[in-house]
């Protein structure tokens, strides 16, 4: 069964809502601050001028049963994209670190309320927001990729009739501080698959979409058409240096969904902006359209790297450019794209209206995931 | 409740009060609550909302501990859903066999780890393999200051390991001992689709751990492995985890 897609909803630095968001990503807008101005508790050194793509009037703090910013962006997501009446839906939730500031309370402040604790014990998240059936995938910046899959192989199995993805990971010093520690942050703009970059711009953000089993009528929905996935377990950080399994999984999902490489019109790309994982997954690219024959976008210039829910996100692109007939642009520094491969910058892209267009993820663990809709 | 090898118990040497406590103590396990909200005759999935994975591993749990087979059909392994009827169960299939004892292992230490695991030089945390024999291996890895993971994990000290990585080298381990046994045809892997750790005491590097492993029962196709990690005589963590068969790119 290739799934529908019923409802989109976001919370990204660059919109409250999904039409907000993609009407922005069409225009090349992109949205950081300094880390300086950044409203987080700072237990972990990280300097000032460290640029971070945020959320405006984010609230911030934690609840005393643990809920803080990502529990917020889940449960505005969720009323975007459910409806009164809807009656009993699956669930499958992802983040990365969750509300992670917990341990900063904790580590903060002698006499934090048990309850916090326990928040920490069982995860804040999925206590205060799953419902029944729920299920809440961890796996790094593939963890809303891995929560679709789970989605999409209960609708193959016939175990499920309904479905809501979601993902959500707020900014934290933690995370902040782990990814500038490893030199892996920009300094002033983040400019993925062009040959000036210098890092990734860190982010938060939430995404959720709604499946139902495909309608009859062709009624101009988009589908999830197929996926593939692979983990080459090769280093706890770094990317596989051959890019081998990334394009595996490419290939998966594209025999999943019964094309050829040349099907795709399309690629919503992982896109970092790191040194590392542009080069890798620009010469997978390069390996399977020699000629460069599918434009290529990254949105994390434009909204920052949304950590656990950055897979998601992508999806969501990959859905709305389908629909649309848009590829958005990627955020650019002027400097020459990646040689090999057709990078969308400037302007947005029309594409084929309808046509299958590939999300791509990546994730610490050496997680890849791809994801045809159309 | 963690597996320990050395205490298995013939149920026919205890009386129905001690086997059915402990088969709540199985089924608390899977429904993550407490043994004293098992009844004995609750449906673990109505009831207690066991999912299918939960019941696999309250069967491995049964067949390892009590030596029982797995129920012929899923119609049996459905209709097996309180602690009593487990309980008849084990009473009427039971059929336990001691242990081989250490004394009668002979240690056969394969060489090249590389070719038996899929790992990355910087993601296999195994160094070296003490012992194997049939159906238990024994692996090594010393966790140096130096090591990326280890500096990152309390900068300022102690350098704690993490429980994730031990538990990893207790999975890789049961993955290496499934290499060693043959269960796995060329371009099968395991995958791990649950796992439970306990920790004892901190491992501050550097530190060498020792990881134990066995493969404790089969359960439709799934298989249950438990194991220890160890610093010498000192148990930091025990872990048992439920691993598929699943096919790898080679």
């Amino acid at each position: 069964m290739r799934p529908a897609v019923a409802a989109l909803g976001a919370v990204t630095s660059l919109g409250k809502d999904w039409p907000t968001t993609w009407q922005a990503l069409l225009r090349g807008a992109r949205s950081s601050v300094l880390f300086a101005d950044f409203d987080t508790p700072r237990s972990l050194h990280v300097p000032d001028e460290v640029p971070v793509s945020a959320i405006p009037e984010l609230e911030r703090s934690l609840t005393s049963d643990g809920c803080g910013a990502a529990g917020r962006l889940v449960r505005s997501v969720l009323e975007q994209i459910t409806l009164p009446g809807l009656g009993v839906i699956r669930l499958y939730g992802a983040s990365n670190h969750s509300e992670t500031d917990i341990l900063l309370c904790l580590s903060q402040n002698e006499a934090a309320p048990s309850s916090l604790w326990r928040a920490l014990l069982i995860d804040a998240m999925p206590d205060s927001l799953s419902w029944n059936l729920g299920t809440w995938v961890y796996s790094a910046c593939t963890s809303s990729s891995h929560a679709l899959a789970a989605a999409l192989l209960d609708f193959a199995d016939g175990e499920s009739q309904d479905a809501i993805v979601v993902s959500a990971d707020a900014l934290s010093s933690i995370a902040v501080a782990g990814f500038w520690r490893a030199q892996a942050t920009t300094h002033k703009t983040c400019t993925p698959f062009q040959e000036q970059r210098d890092g990734i711009l860190i982010g938060e953000g939430a995404a959720g979409l709604r499946l139902r089993p495909p309608s009859r009528t062709s009624d101009g929905q988009i589908h999830l058409l197929g996926i593939g996935m692979s983990c080459d377990a090769g280093h706890p950080t770094d990317p596989d240096p051959t890019g081998t399994w990334l394009e595996q999984a490419i290939y998966d999902a594209i025999n999943w969904a019964g094309f050829s490489p040349q099907d795709l019109r399309g690629i919503v790309s992982h896109g970092t902006g790191t040194k590392k994982n542009d080069a890798i997954e620009a010469s997978v690219y390069h390996r399977i359209w020699p000629n460069a024959e599918v434009p290529i976008t990254s949105i994390k210039g434009a909204i920052g790297h949304t950590m656990g829910a950055a897979g998601l996100c992508n999806v969501l692109v990959a859905v709305e450019a389908s629909r649309t007939g848009l590829l958005p642009p990627t955020v650019s520094n002027g400097s020459n794209s990646i040689e090999g491969i057709d990078l969308v910058r400037d302007s947005a892209r029309q594409i084929e209206v309808g046509a299958p267009v590939l999300a791509v993820a990546s994730g610490f663990g050496g997680n890849n995931f791809a994801c045809i809709v159309g | 409740m963690l597996p320990d090898h050395q205490t298995n118990e013939l149920p026919a040497a205890v009386d129905d009060a001690v086997l059915l406590k402990r088969i709540c103590e199985f089924v608390a396990d899977a429904a993550d609550c407490s043994p004293e909200q098992v009844g004995a005759d609750d449906d673990i999935y109505q009831a207690l909302h066991v999912d299918s994975l939960g019941a696999m591993a309250i069967f491995i749990d049964i067949s390892y501990e009590f030596r029982v087979p797995e129920p012929d059909s899923d119609t049996e392994f459905a209709a097996l859903n309180t602690p009593t009827k487990l309980l008849a169960y084990v009473r009427a299939r039971s059929s336990f066999t001691p242990e081989p004892t250490l004394q009668t292992i002979a240690q056969r230490i394969p060489t090249d780890l590389s070719a038996l695991s899929p790992y990355g030089d910087a993601f296999r945390f195994i160094e070296s393999v003490l012992l194997y024999d049939s159906n238990r291996v024994v692996t090594e890895m010393t966790w140096r200051l130096e090591n990326p993971l280890i500096m990152a994990h309390f900068r300022a000290g102690p350098h704690v390991v993490p429980g994730t990585l031990l538990s990893e080298q207790v999975a890789q381990s049961a993955l290496l001992l499934a290499r060693l046994e043959g269960i796995l045809a060329p371009g099968e892997h395991l995958m791990l689709t649950q796992l439970r750790s306990e920790f004892r005491a901190p491992a501050e590097a550097p530190v060498a751990t020792q990881a134990e492993v066995r493969f404790r029962a089969t359960v439709r196709g799934h298989f249950g492995f438990g194991g220890f990690c160890r610093i010498g005589e000192t148990e930091v963590a025990r872990v048992k985890g439920i691993a598929s068969r699943a096919l790898g790119y080679e």
